[in-house]
């Protein structure tokens, strides 16, 4: 680990400003950050820690869910709100890490968690998302866990979070501020393929910082749920996740959200394909429909194309009635 | 009093452990002690050109670099056959035909040559880890790359054919295989186990200081004693000047059973700085540079007659070795004992790889070899569609047919019966896929389990102390088996004690002399010893003119017998001979693992949710800690069946899930109910206690008992581990 600054401001402005200095980077629960600074894949000359400052709150403000972006995973899996407007959260963040790491993880930088590509997380490695330019070293190596949409030539990292693809389910919002003043980015907006530029994650600015993230308080949301599958039973990221919300007229679909993890490059969501759903009865024939819409732009290696399987599995599971794991 | 052997007691050791008590190898911290970490070749094959070091140790804190460049002048670090012949890369090499270029093991920082990916290059030597760590991010290196080949090619490879290993030859024909087509039934496949890594909950490290010419090491390991050998010898100091301490070790499984170089280095590089040093192996380094179990590749045929009788057993083995080193599975090992068959053609052929070099992990060879040999009973059971249990039933070896030895004991046959009543077993042949609950398919199956009994010689010394202190001590370790417990049971049985009152003092080369603990043989090695212990201390006592038997009417106690003849203390020793000389017997203990899983087919979701093992280990001498073990080794058997894959990145040949975020084995929730049963009848033709080791039995079987239920469940039959849910759709 390379020496660093470390700076604990009190004040959300202070903060701002002192994410401005070139190499900075924010630190919250750290479990990401730190890993990430003992593998020498991050080496920020500033380490600016904001665990001071008061967004951790979980709320319902009017008809939306807010969550402080310090709010811990733990806090936020158990909270009622969140168990009753938007459950596929709560149960995306106790599917994922372990209680440990949940307690110490925070909503904010989960949202950007990095990818756990073997070849990102060593220095050893050729790896365009760390080191732009120097190749892909996973696209001819062991990439049975390495997303099959949304790839590009440069990169087939797939995105490890769990409660984004919740979040994005549910059609979250995320908060930022800056010095320049506050913004709000739809979750389906805030994360980028890696088209040329695999380094380039997300939409968010060198100088913002997320402060909340705020979920829609709608009957379709209220009825979401996550369903993440695995090679154990507990602490490993996702081959494949899905988090769906279905609201039904007798039985007939009227609305419909699925998002699935372990997959893209990016949390993934079709709506084109959702409107497969609307209007008809749930059958093995309209999910069928509806995954072949989702997953037609999948490109899968041989030794990754069983993530398809499972995500048509946990498709249909899911959408006929729930699993639990 | 109420016997102590063969009661349930709690570890001794259990407080200390879940309270941080117990001192491991890397929580020692000594005044000016330093940190040093190894920084690990790139590549897999070719040789160092340039090892530019001046930025590390111009890094703050970095007070030495080490690497081939300077090691031998700065450290006196040298690469001698003697050393090696002690050391983890010499294991099996006695195997291999000598003549043509046996090779001379590796040992780091002593050439530029590569021989694997991950292989030691430096070691920096800082004054906090932090530092040294930081160090080690700034070496530069630049090799010349030459071809490596991790991957086992039948046509392509060189093949060798080794001899003689872990007691038995590895070329075995008998009858008139392979030519044989006796028998009606023919079952002919290809099994591949992966490349498992050592994990063990303690990383390996090694604290070493000098004081004067004494050098002390506080290490992890299972043998203090081969360590102190290796660590003398590598320092060229007399033995008597190097003191190896491991009283508590967080787990071993075979990854600490060798010596390897770090724990020699350690000691170089504190006698070179004038400090203590510690060095700590990483996670990452655990997967490199303790060694692991090999990938393996076996061909399994089987011929039988209608009736099940199986006419020939052929096992041929294809299985790889490092360049340098001799370790190699010998998964036939089972094959020569089990099932009787009349036509044996048991083989193993080796082929030289750039991995580092493979070690002992627990059950080497049995649990492998098992996979293949009791997958392809299953396979055979199912062509015949007969219940798996009979098939094995109706091909118990009355007899050690490989050695032409009557068995010492064998129970195998009630391992099956008693294991089948408490699973429930069907009793009958269940065809696959015809078991469904809900959304889930379910499926039995079992497999046997077998693992040699050894024992080598041990000494315990004891030493009673008027003011009531009873003290035991021998340099064998306990690495979570629960050796501390059974000596203080033993010695407490013998004396008429309660267990509180004895001291057990563990893992210290000072301390007399008891075999490393591996190959599940310190029951039987130790216990004896500190039996005799007792006796002598009676013998000695009686010299004295104190006689002392502890009878239930007797309520003086030892001490007071002390006292009243003014004998402030006693100290006797007492050594147990190994294996038992009177008998030309084969120790061997037995097992049945049945199994059952649950395997929901749409969403790839395996379960095991059901084990009962039944194991013949002799009389258990605590069957808290003997289920322990056992369940320790199923859960081992799960991972193995399941998950552990150690892989390697295609083009450079590196392994690239050294660590346990990418490693997979178990977590609680993967373990569903574990029965374990005893058949608990003493094999008083091994010791007076009738007691064998059980560190290992409970792995080999497990994995095939699985993949065999996964067949009954769905119909897939998995050749290939482990079975995940890509294999299974």
């Amino acid at each position: 680990m390379e020496p660093f600054e470390f700076v604990r401001p009190t004040d959300i402005q202070d903060v701002l400003v002192a994410i401005r200095r070139p190499g900075s980077r924010i630190l919250a629960g750290g479990t990401s950050l730190v890993d990430l600074m003992k593998l020498g894949v991050e080496a920020p000359s500033t380490v600016v820690d904001i665990n001071a400052l008061p967004l951790s709150m979980i709320s319902v403000e009017g008809d939306a869910l807010s969550i402080g972006a310090l709010a811990s995973n733990s806090d936020v899996a158990v909270h009622r709100a969140v168990k009753q407007h938007a459950p596929a959260v709560g149960q995306a963040l106790l599917s994922g890490a372990s209680g440990q790491i949940r307690n110490a993880a925070t909503v904010g930088g989960n949202l950007l968690q990095r990818t756990r590509c073997t070849y990102f997380r060593s220095r050893d490695w050729p790896c365009n998302k760390r080191e732009p330019g120097s190749g892909c070293a996973a696209i001819e190596g062991v990439n049975v866990g390495h997303a099959v949409l949304g790839i590009s030539r440069s990169c087939i990292a797939v995105h490890p979070s769990d409660i984004a693809v919740a979040l994005l389910a549910v059609d979250a919002y995320v908060h930022l501020a800056s010095v320049a003043g506050e913004r709000r980015i739809a979750i389906g907006d805030f994360y980028c393929q890696p088209g040329d530029t695999p380094s380039v994650e997300t939409v968010i600015g060198p100088n913002e910082l997320i402060t909340k993230v705020e979920i829609p308080i709608t009957n379709l949301n209220a009825t979401s749920s996550y369903l993440k599958l695995r090679g154990r039973a507990s602490y490993e990221f996702a081959s494949a996740s899905v988090a769906t919300a279905i609201l039904r007229d007798g039985d007939i679909v009227i609305d419909a959200a699925v998002a699935v993890g372990g997959l893209g490059t990016v949390p993934w969501r079709n709506r084109t394909a959702e409107k497969l759903l609307i209007g008809k009865k749930l059958t093995q024939e309209s999910i069928l429909a509806f995954c072949d819409a989702l997953f037609a732009p999948a490109s899968a290696t041989p030794s990754n194309t069983y993530k398809l399987a499972l995500a048509r599995g946990a498709i249909h599971r899911t959408l006929r009635g729930g699993a639990e794991w | 009093m109420v016997k102590s052997i063969g009661a349930p007691h709690d570890r001794i050791d259990g407080i200390p452990k879940v309270t941080g008590g117990a001192t491991y190898a890397a929580d020692v911290k000594l005044e000016g002690q330093l940190y040093a970490i190894a920084l690990q070749s790139t590549i897999a094959a070719g040789k160092i050109v340039a090892l530019e070091s001046a930025s590390a140790e111009a890094t703050p804190g970095v007070v030495a670099v080490y690497s081939h460049l300077n090691a031998r002048q700065a450290l006196t670090w040298i690469h001698a056959d003697e050393l090696l012949a002690l050391s983890a890369e010499a294991l099996g090499l006695s195997a291999f035909p000598s003549g043509s270029s046996r090779p001379r093991g590796y040992l780091p920082l002593t050439s530029p040559e590569i021989y694997f990916a991950g292989q030691w290059i430096a070691v920096v030597v800082a004054e906090s880890i932090e530092a040294a760590r930081h160090g080690v991010g700034r070496i530069k290196v630049r090799y010349e790359v030459d071809a490596a080949s991790v991957v086992m090619n039948d046509e392509k490879d060189d093949w060798i054919e080794p001899t003689f290993f872990f007691g038995a030859d590895m070329q075995v024909q008998r009858g008139d295989a392979p030519k044989t087509r006796h028998g009606e039934v023919f079952i002919q496949e290809t099994y591949a186990t992966p490349m498992q890594l050592h994990q063990p909950m303690e990383p390996s490290a090694t604290t070493a200081y000098w004081d004067g010419d004494d050098v002390t090491l506080f290490d992890s390991t299972q043998g203090v004693v081969a360590t102190r050998e290796y660590v003398a010898q590598s320092l060229k100091v007399p033995k008597e000047k190097v003191r190896v301490i491991s009283a508590y070790v967080g787990g071993g499984f075979g990854s600490k059973n060798q010596v390897w170089p770090h724990q020699a280095l350690a000691a170089h590089m504190a006698r070179a700085l004038g400090r203590p040093v510690r060095l700590q192996l990483t996670r990452s380094d655990m997967a490199l540079a303790s060694g692991h179990r090999s990938f393996t590749e076996q061909d399994v045929r089987l011929s039988a007659d209608r009736d099940g009788k199986i006419r020939l057993l052929q096992h041929i083995s294809r299985v790889p070795t490092s360049i340098q080193g001799g370790f190699f599975e010998p998964c036939g090992l089972n094959s020569l004992l089990l099932y009787g068959a009349e036509e044996l053609d048991v083989r193993h052929r080796v082929s030289r790889k750039n991995i580092p070099t493979p070690t002992p992990f627990r059950a080497p060879g049995e649990t492998p070899g098992s996979f293949a040999l009791e997958s392809a009973l299953d396979e055979l059971a199912h062509t015949l569609k007969m219940d798996p249990l009979e098939l094995r039933r109706r091909n118990f070896p009355s007899r050690d047919s490989y050695h032409d030895r009557d068995w010492s004991s064998n129970h195998l046959l009630e391992c099956y019966r008693l294991g089948a009543a408490a699973f429930s077993w069907p009793g009958r042949y269940v065809p696959p896929r015809s078991i469904r609950e809900g959304s889930e398919m379910v499926g039995y199956g079992m497999a046997t389990t077998a693992y040699p009994a050894p024992a080598l010689p041990a000494t315990v010394k004891l030493r009673l102390q008027v003011q009531g202190r009873a003290i035991i001590e021998t340099s064998a370790t306990d690495i979570g088996t629960g050796m501390y417990t059974i000596l203080a049971q033993t010695v407490a049985d013998e004396l008429g004690l309660p267990v509180s009152q004895l001291e057990v003092r563990l893992g210290d080369s000072s301390f007399p002399n008891a075999p490393t603990a591996g190959r599940s043989k310190s029951t039987a090695s130790v216990l004896p010893a500190a039996r005799q212990a007792c006796l002598s201390l009676r013998e000695k006592l009686a010299l004295l003119g104190a006689s002392y038997s502890p009878t239930p009417q007797s309520n003086e106690s030892i001490f007071s017998l002390l006292e009243r003849e003014a004998i402030p203390e006693v100290v006797v020793e007492g050594t147990s001979t190994g294996m038992p000389r009177e008998h030309d017997l084969s120790f061997y203990s037995f097992g049945a693992h049945f199994v059952e899983v649950r395997v929901d087919e749409e969403i790839g979701r395996i379960r095991v949710s059901r084990v009962v093992s039944a194991l013949d280990c002799g009389r258990i001498i605590n069957p808290k800690t003997a289920t322990s073990q056992i369940k320790g080794g199923i859960v081992f058997g799960i991972g193995m069946a399941l998950m552990e894959q150690g892989e390697f990145d295609p083009i450079h040949s590196r392994l690239i899930n050294d660590n346990l975020a990418d490693y997979h084995i178990p977590v609680n929730a993967d373990i569903g109910e574990i029965d374990v049963i005893f058949i608990d009848k003493p094999d008083t033709r091994f010791n007076e206690f009738g007691a064998r080791g059980l560190g290992e039995i409970g792995v080999p079987g497990t994995a095939a008992a699985i993949t065999n239920a996964l067949y009954c469940a769905t119909g897939k039959r998995i050749r290939s581990l482990p079975a995940t849910a890509a294999a299974l759709l």
